[in-house]
């Protein structure tokens, strides 16, 4: 049988190539699927986390104009004046920092949240940062 | 001469025992010492101080004469209960939804405290006790409900809290307040230390796995959780006259089909459970901390209680109400028309109507029959309360101009329900024989009417009218079935005005009924909505087995039985059972035979073979039946008692305690159960124990005396009266429409 096949592609090498190709398609476009796959996953995850610990303060938009956010006056993550006056505050490190231990009104999440997770959330919040 | 010394004890064998001793009796002081100086927790203190002036009315349970307790049993201080504000912090969402439940409002909301206030007024406070162990736990539990209490109660606006639910530790199975309140803790510790007092939120969100241990354990997962208030009784402390049921939600829940406890119920479904019903996950918009993929359980208990969220003007709560109500919990069906022309004395019987060919002409006598089923409910229908709740069937006939021709079930122009509506109400008499329609339950004597659809179960009401001579064209005839909450004599009590409260139609039927030649249309297979025709006859079968009419049962078991081949074997065992109660039981042994020959382990066929069994006295075989659907269905108390009996005949007096004991731990109120007892423990020569339960059969049973009360007061209110009885057709030439 493999004397068969070997046969084939010696008769029509073109065909052979093709098939290959075709193969590799397939293995690569598996291997992009599973990765968004994976990035939707972690995205939903970290959206979760988001919306259950930090949300109901910073609001789903992070604007923090929610009733708990005016209360405390969380910031308005979505204003560049506020990521320009703070910029000793907003880096990763230092906004890990403050998820981790607190501040002001704002619950410490140290002990609640793995530091994967905070960072993920840290991440997560610089987006809400208008582009430049 | 040699003198024996006493023998030495090395001193390491001395010192071993010394030291323990010494170690022991220093604890010993110690713990002694510690008692002496460490002064009474904060609990005991204050129960000590509420005690001083506490009314024990009713014996040295604080909490009587509801079934609660505390796991001290003893007060509880009012701080302890922690405001559901608090909780509101982190859960956004279940707080916002709480606020505008019936749990939230159980205590403050105007019909609830026009009640307890008339309660109050007649009887005194100490007997809100009764009624505050399910509306207001922490007036209870912190002893403010005696007279002059100097307890201050910030509680109150929030009747059933989310700190009173989540600290009940167990439940008896009582109701009225059937739980036992542990004492409110945020955090628990793994080790059992509860703290609460002083701990911040931060310290919460520290420890979540203490909070979670705090506030959720398997229990309020149960629906017996929710039994332990929605199971109600009002007990001789209470009326000075004896033990009435009133409802019980739970235990209606345990017998049905939804719990897989029972074989008894005529259809199978899936397993549905309180939480799964009322507590369907909902939409999270405020970011509660609990939610996951945005949604969290609902902690608004979309029921029936459409009052609370009208009077406060709570849009969403009620458009929640409503839509549970309206989602297919009912159905109606104009099934069945009995047609008798003039000057002919046998009657027509059309049945499917919509699927039959008939002629209709001026003048003939119509009697509609209309099968009002309870269809996905875990409970019956009405549930509770049935005395100032009003659900109805509405019956109306057209003809083609719209005019009302003949109407039932309609609201009279000062908002009251039209008094011969074919309704599901209970008629509660008080002791003078008069109406007792303004829920003072204390007052009540007995029941004259108590109409409900159990799950699973149809009803019918049968609507009889003439053709008009004069009319041409079809006739629309029109069912709906009703809900409002309260009774309109209720409502105007509570609130000093007459004002409309919310009507929900539950669900609707149409027919066209043409003068002339009426063609049936045949089932449609694509509708996956329609009700399938072999399920229409047994839904009219199970309603005329409930109305006794037991040899029209059986034909239309006959029906249901032809038409599906699925569900012949339960058709045919609905058959065998409306059989036994006509006596037959020759016919009804065929048939069950044939059932369990062809399927030897369905439950339902065997359990009936074994009353036929019982019947014949083959009691082995009944035995063996019987303890095979209890292997399959150990909880099936129906089976428990037949084999409690079953013991008893032999003089398994053990065996029979056991049933019993096990029917007990599920209803401890089951009369049956206490009687039994006390004939088992008299053969048995238990005479302490034969009296206690003689004591508890005695202020259970019936009173043979309330049945002439109900009779009396039938006779003063015809109405009542027709519709108090199991067959009865409404006349409808009595109220004709415009």
């Amino acid at each position: 049988m493999i004397r068969n096949v070997l046969s084939h592609i010696h008769n029509r090498p073109g065909l052979f190539i093709i098939a290959l190709l075709l193969i590799e398609l397939t293995i690569i476009g598996t291997g992009i699927a599973q990765r968004r796959a994976a990035n939707t996953r972690r995205a939903d995850r970290v959206g979760e986390l988001f919306r259950n610990n930090c949300a109901r303060c910073h609001g789903a938009d992070g604007r923090g104009k929610t009733p708990t956010g005016e209360l405390f006056k969380a910031p308005d993550f979505t204003d560049a004046d506020w990521w320009q006056q703070n910029a000793k505050i907003t880096s990763t490190r230092s906004l890990a920092g403050i998820v981790s231990r607190g501040k002001g009104g704002m619950p410490a999440f140290g002990k609640k949240l793995k530091r994967s997770d905070i960072t993920a959330l840290v991440n997560h919040m610089r987006r809400f940062r208008p582009a430049k | 001469m040699k003198v024996d010394r006493p023998q030495r004890i090395p001193r390491r064998r001395l010192t071993t025992p010394v030291i323990a001793m010494a170690l022991l009796t220093g604890a010993a002081f110690a713990l002694i010492k510690s008692h002496a100086e460490t002064p009474p927790s904060p609990s005991t203190a204050y129960a000590d101080e509420i005690s001083k002036t506490y009314d024990f009315k009713f014996g040295p349970n604080p909490f009587s004469p509801s079934n609660a307790s505390s796991t001290t049993g003893t007060f509880i201080p009012g701080e302890m209960f922690v405001l559901s504000k608090r909780c509101g912090t982190c859960h956004t969402d279940a707080h916002a939804q709480w606020r505008q439940s019936a749990h939230g409002n159980a205590f403050r909301e105007p019909f609830y405290q026009k009640n307890v206030k008339d309660i109050q007024n007649q009887k005194g406070i100490e007997f809100t006790r009764h009624c505050e162990s399910c509306h207001n736990p922490a007036a209870l539990f912190t002893g403010a409900l005696t007279k002059n209490s100097k307890v201050k109660r910030p509680f109150d606006d929030d009747g059933v809290s989310c700190i009173s639910c989540h600290s009940i530790q167990d439940v008896n199975s009582r109701g009225i307040g059937g739980y036992t309140m542990g004492e409110p803790a945020l955090l628990v510790k793994e080790d059992g230390t509860r703290l609460l007092a002083g701990i911040t939120d931060q310290q919460i969100l520290d420890d979540i796995p203490s909070h979670k241990r705090a506030m959720m354990r398997p229990v309020l997962k149960q629906p017996e959780f929710c039994g332990s208030c929605h199971k109600s009784q009002v007990p001789r402390e209470l009326n000075d006259y004896k033990f009435l049921r009133a409802f019980m939600v739970a235990d209606e829940l345990q017998m049905s089909s939804f719990s897989k406890e029972s074989p008894h119920p005529f259809y199978v479904r899936d397993k549905e459970t309180c939480n799964s019903c009322h507590m369907k996950r909902e939409a999270a918009p405020l970011f509660d901390v609990s939610a996951k993929q945005g949604k969290l359980a609902s902690h608004r208990w979309a029921a029936a209680n459409t009052a609370i969220p009208y009077f406060y003007k709570w849009q969403e709560q009620l458009d929640a109400v409503v839509k549970f109500l309206e989602a297919d919990a009912v159905g109606v069906d104009i099934f069945a028309l009995r047609r008798k022309p003039r000057s002919v004395t046998a009657e027509e019987f059309i049945a499917p109507v919509n699927r039959s060919d008939f002629a209709i002409a001026g003048g003939d006598r119509i009697t509609a029959d209309v099968v009002i089923t309870n269809k996905n409910i875990g409970h019956s229908f009405p549930p509770e309360l049935r005395d100032f709740y009003e659900a109805y069937v509405e019956f109306t006939v057209m003809d083609e101009g719209g005019k009302t021709l003949y109407r039932s079930g309609f609201i009279k122009p000062d908002g009251y329900l039209e008094e011969s509506a074919h309704n599901y109400k209970t008629y509660l008499v008080k002791a003078d024989g008069g109406y007792n329609d303004k829920h003072h339950i204390w007052r009540t004597r007995t029941f004259a009417q108590n109409n409900q659809i159990h799950s699973g179960r149809s009803d019918v009401a049968r609507y009889q009218f003439t053709i008009p001579e004069n009319v041409s064209g079809a006739l629309q005839l029109t069912a709906r079935v009703r809900y409002r909450r309260f009774t309109r004599v209720f409502s105007d009590y509570t609130l000093g005005k007459s004002v409309d409260y919310p009507i929900v139609t539950m669900a609707t039927a149409r027919y066209s009924l043409q003068i002339g030649d009426n063609h049936g249309k045949p089932a449609d297979p694509n509708d996956k909505t329609a009700m399938p025709d072999w399920r229409r006859w047994n839904n009219y079968g199970i309603a005329l087995f409930d109305q006794r009419q037991y040899p029209l049962a059986i034909e239309a078991f006959t029906q249901a039985a032809a038409l599906d081949e699925k569900y012949r074997p339960m058709a045919l065992v609905n058959r065998a059972m409306a059989h036994i109660e006509l006596e037959q039981y020759d016919e009804a042994a065929t048939i069950l035979d044939g059932v369990v020959k062809a399927n030897p382990t369905l439950a339902r066929g065997l359990f009936q073979q074994a009353r036929i069994f019982m019947k014949r006295g083959q009691l082995d075989q009944a035995e063996a039946n019987i303890r095979q659907v209890l292997t399959a269905y150990p909880r099936d108390r129906m089976s428990l008692q037949q084999l409690g009996e079953l013991c008893k005949i032999k003089r398994d007096y053990g065996g029979a305690l056991e049933c019993y004991g096990r029917i007990l731990a599920i209803d401890p109120e089951d009369v049956g159960a206490h009687y039994n007892l006390m004939l088992v423990y008299r053969k048995l020569g238990r005479t302490e124990d034969a009296k206690r339960e003689a004591k508890i059969f005695a202020d259970l049973k019936d009173d043979p005396g309330a049945l002439s009360l109900a009779n009396q007061f039938l006779r003063k209110h015809p109405e009542m009266s027709n519709e108090s009885v199991y067959w009865h057709v409404h006349d409808l030439s009595r109220t004709q429409g415009d």
